[in-house]
């Protein structure tokens, strides 16, 4: 059993990540690699941070930013550069690379015996349960937060420009403005992801960023299949099914685990996995 | 209210006079003025309107709006004088945001779009009302996904939201070239209804000549990017349909 609460515990902490995904996939078409090395670049920042004695409460902010600033060279080097975005966001992840194994100054740190921000109610309700609790509201709070914004005349704005940038030229916004907030704001919530999965697992890897993307991307997949057997057209129930996602990729995963596959071959089902998922509403169109 | 002084362009690689896509072309539209623009294809008819709405920024001359000089004002700055809509009847709204949203976003045309949640009670009360006077029964249909409407009924929920803000001019672009004849002909009424009623000016691309003679009371040709004929008034209102056809037979 608790092997697969910890795969929803590891689910909520991929919520961050998969929002920022929705973000930029869903409402930016812009399919962002950057992901693979911001996740990373906000674990590194944490596990340096954490182990320096800094509480984890105040460095979320900075990870968030730090987050935010990597996509802001991803969407400047797209927009203003005008270098396709996928290349854009190789070029950022390669360079996040160095930038990450700088932060960390050796592959891997260990977080024993540190503060976390999942401290907040042990005293009270145990570790365990504090974890759940303060990941659930994690999830919940970023899930408002990033629907609301969606909502608002900005997030409106938002929308539109993924939709039709002539539109919002128009409109009289720079969807080029637009689209690199955006992709800041999802790089942002990665980094957060990447936060909360370092004090989920207890430790920092130059490698835990490689194939992220394809996590986020599986989850709000995922998400979309809820959406449109519900037909659902609610920003905000479409968000919750993307953490929904999130969760259920790592049930499946843990699932597909104890039938007794070798875990060096999790990415390749991952991959297979996803392969799947995008491929079903396709088939369904040619027939 | 929109003045072009001596406006000249010429696409990149095509530098020499023959080519000019618009070549010297002087012209002022009067508030309130709804002009018909004719001419054969690439006459530089769409290239006019691309100049006046920020999209092409001309190699010599001057543009100025209500007095300013916008010659060099980026398209997005401009919208605080000009409204557009398209040939194609898709390109004037978000297909995943509602009908509502869609109008959220147009009322703030020339406003900062901030974080606040404006799609609120009131807001819809005023959509609804104005989405009523196009006699389309949209106004039933606010929370639906405007992707799931008719290229008729999306060319004229653009309309609409083109005149939520004050915009001045309205710049067509053939924009009943994708509707059916019945869906265009609804559209021209209610095009000409709105220009009157908002006493705003209008350019008003289009190939079909009833329009052209029916709507307007300025129409002005274009042939190689120069202003060849220019008729308003008493004068536009005399033109007949043979004569019209014999502009484009010569």
């Amino acid at each position: 059993m608790s092997f697969y609460l910890s795969a929803v515990l590891l689910g909520l902490g991929f919520a961050a990540l998969a929002m920022g995904i929705f973000i930029t996939m869903r409402i930016f078409n812009i399919p962002d690699i950057t992901t693979d090395g911001t996740f990373t670049l906000g674990g590194a920042l944490t596990a340096v941070l954490i182990t320096g004695d800094y509480s984890p409460w105040l460095i979320l902010l900075p990870v968030f930013f730090a987050g935010a600033i990597a996509g802001i060279c991803t969407g400047i080097i797209h927009t203003k550069l005008k270098v396709n975005a996928l290349l854009a966001g190789i070029l950022v992840m390669t360079a996040l690379y160095s930038v990450n194994l700088g932060i960390m100054n050796r592959s891997n740190i260990p977080l024993i015996e540190t503060a976390s921000v999942f401290d907040l109610f042990t005293p009270v309700l145990g570790e365990m349960n504090s974890q759940i609790l303060m990941l659930l509201l994690f999830s919940v709070i970023l899930w408002l937060l990033i629907s609301r914004l969606l909502r608002t005349d900005f997030g409106l704005a938002m929308r539109a420009t993924g939709n039709n940038e002539q539109m919002i030229r128009s409109m009289g916004m720079d969807p080029q403005v637009m689209k690199v907030i955006g992709i800041a704001l999802a790089n942002g919530l990665i980094a957060i992801s990447g936060f909360l999965i370092v004090q989920i697992q207890g430790f920092a890897d130059i490698n835990m960023g490689i194939g992220i993307v394809i996590l986020g991307l599986g989850s709000v997949m995922i998400g979309e299949i809820f959406m449109n057997l519900f037909k659902v057209r609610s920003i905000t129930i479409h968000l919750l099914g993307v953490i929904g996602g999130s969760i259920l990729f790592r049930l499946i995963l843990a699932f597909s685990l104890t039938l007794g596959i070798d875990a060096i071959y999790l990415k390749l089902i991952v991959a297979l996995f996803v392969l799947i998922v995008i491929s079903i509403p396709n088939l369904k169109r040619t027939k | 209210m929109i003045e072009l002084r001596k406006v000249s362009y010429a696409f990149k690689g095509s530098e020499n006079d023959e080519t000019k896509a618009i070549s010297d072309i002087d012209l002022e539209i009067r508030q309130g003025e709804f002009i018909i623009l004719l001419g054969a294809n690439g006459s530089g008819k769409t290239s006019l309107l691309n100049l006046i709405a920020g999209t092409l920024e001309p190699q010599t001359g001057k543009i100025m709006a209500e007095g300013h000089d916008i010659t060099k004002l980026k398209e997005h700055k401009r919208c605080k004088w000009i409204a557009r809509l398209f040939q194609n009847p898709l390109s004037g709204t978000a297909p995943d945001l509602s009908l509502l949203e869609n109008f959220r976003i147009a009322s703030l045309r020339t406003k900062f779009k901030g974080l606040k949640i404006g799609t609120d009670e009131k807001f819809r009360r005023k959509v609804r009302e104005h989405v009523s006077q196009l006699g389309l029964g949209l106004e039933m249909k606010l929370d639906q996904a405007v992707g799931t409407l008719s290229g008729g009924q999306r060319q004229a929920i653009t309309l609409s939201m083109a005149v939520m803000d004050d915009a001045k001019i309205l710049l067509m672009d053939e924009p009943t070239a994708a509707l059916d004849p019945k869906t265009s002909e609804i559209f021209m009424s209610l095009t000409s209804r709105i220009i009157e009623e908002r006493k705003l000016s209008c350019l008003f691309i289009t190939h079909q000549l009833k329009n052209a003679l029916k709507y307007g009371e300025r129409i002005i040709q274009l042939e190689r990017g120069k202003i060849i004929r220019d008729i308003q008034g008493d004068k536009k209102s005399k033109l007949s349909l043979p004569e019209l056809f014999m502009w484009f037979g010569q």
